[in-house]
């Protein structure tokens, strides 16, 4: 039961259906089902376009960072989901860092503090 | 803390010198639903918050905001570095070029300054949550309406990627009111504020 009186609700998302990372910059989101375009922005031409888009020289990096913190914010809501960390591992060439961690840094707390 | 990568999240190149079009979207930087809001509000709201995930959700969407209102202010710095001064007589970009030359300043588009009274940083997570979700469907809004305004395709993708990032935060803080009505009482949601009233038990 997700919906309930007198609060927003709002479907949880699961994880699946990924554009590639080159097309995912072009279009703000790695998750297909969340790319909701404007009207106005003429979604079968320009987004046709955006589909075949080739990156120009240098914009990789740009799309690999993107994806990586597409992914970022999923984890911060889907902590254990093994399919999102495995995805953020392979594009950050990092493991996800959950927030439970003891004390966070404003109390006081760090993670991976190296010198 | 922070540090500073040396690039944009988004790439940005305008060729195109448009006053005109840099006075609708500096609004992103310093308007009422603008990037400098929208990344003070998530990172005032985070410190006192009770959930630690919905706490770094919030630090992470905050910085994002932080990469957009670099975006933002790099569109109005492209849009009029070759500004000449017969544009800025006749382009409606006169009174911003009277008090701040081509420099950039937070104020919406209709000139108002940015003001901390746009944002709220109310101590019930709730209540943050909802604002959030309301604030990210206001830039989604005012990034609707730069769409039917503008038709250079260099000022337009930039937009669209900032407002297709609205709706995934969207999203994502939805996920955690979620988990915060989880973690209430689900007959009476509103029965006590975890952020202050951290004597009572979290699930009646």
């Amino acid at each position: 039961m997700n919906a309930q009186l007198a609060i927003a609700s709002v479907l949880p998302q699961e994880w699946g259906n990924l554009y590639d990372e080159a097309v995912a910059l072009k279009i703000g989101t790695i998750f297909q089902e969340l790319n909701m375009p404007f009207y106005l922005a003429e979604e079968s031409i320009e987004t046709e376009k955006m589909k075949n888009a080739c990156l120009a020289a240098g914009e990789e990096a740009y799309a690999k960072k993107f994806a990586a913190y597409d992914a970022l914010l999923y984890l911060d809501t889907h902590p254990k989901d093994q399919k999102a960390l495995d995805y953020y591992r392979q594009v950050s060439g990092k493991e996800y860092e959950p927030w439970n961690m003891e004390v966070l840094p404003w109390e006081g707390g760090a993670v991976n503090v190296v010198l | 803390m922070w540090c500073y990568e040396r690039r944009l999240q988004y790439p940005v190149h305008i060729t195109k010198t448009c006053p005109k079009t840099a006075q609708y979207i500096i609004s992103q930087y310093g308007g009422p639903d603008g990037e400098l809001s929208a990344s003070m509000r998530y990172l005032a709201q985070r410190y006192s918050c009770d959930c630690k995930e919905t706490a770094g959700l919030l630090t992470d969407v905050g910085t994002e905001e932080l990469n957009h209102l670099e975006i933002i202010c790099s569109m109005v710095y492209q849009l009029t570095k070759n500004l000449s001064i017969e544009e800025a007589k006749t382009a409606g970009f006169d009174a911003y070029y009277i008090d701040h030359t081509t420099a950039l300043w937070p104020q919406a588009a209709g000139g108002v300054p940015f003001n901390a009274c746009e944002f709220q940083s109310k101590g019930d997570m709730i209540t943050d949550l909802t604002e959030n979700l309301a604030a990210e469907q206001k830039a989604r809004t005012t990034y609707d309406n730069i769409l039917r305004f503008v038709t250079d395709p260099e000022v337009r993708d930039p937009i669209k990627f900032l407002r297709e990032r609205e709706i995934v935060h969207f999203q994502r803080f939805g996920e955690a009111l979620e988990k915060t009505k989880d973690k209430r009482n689900a007959k009476n949601f509103y029965y006590f504020n975890p952020e202050f009233d951290k004597q009572m038990p979290r699930v009646l």
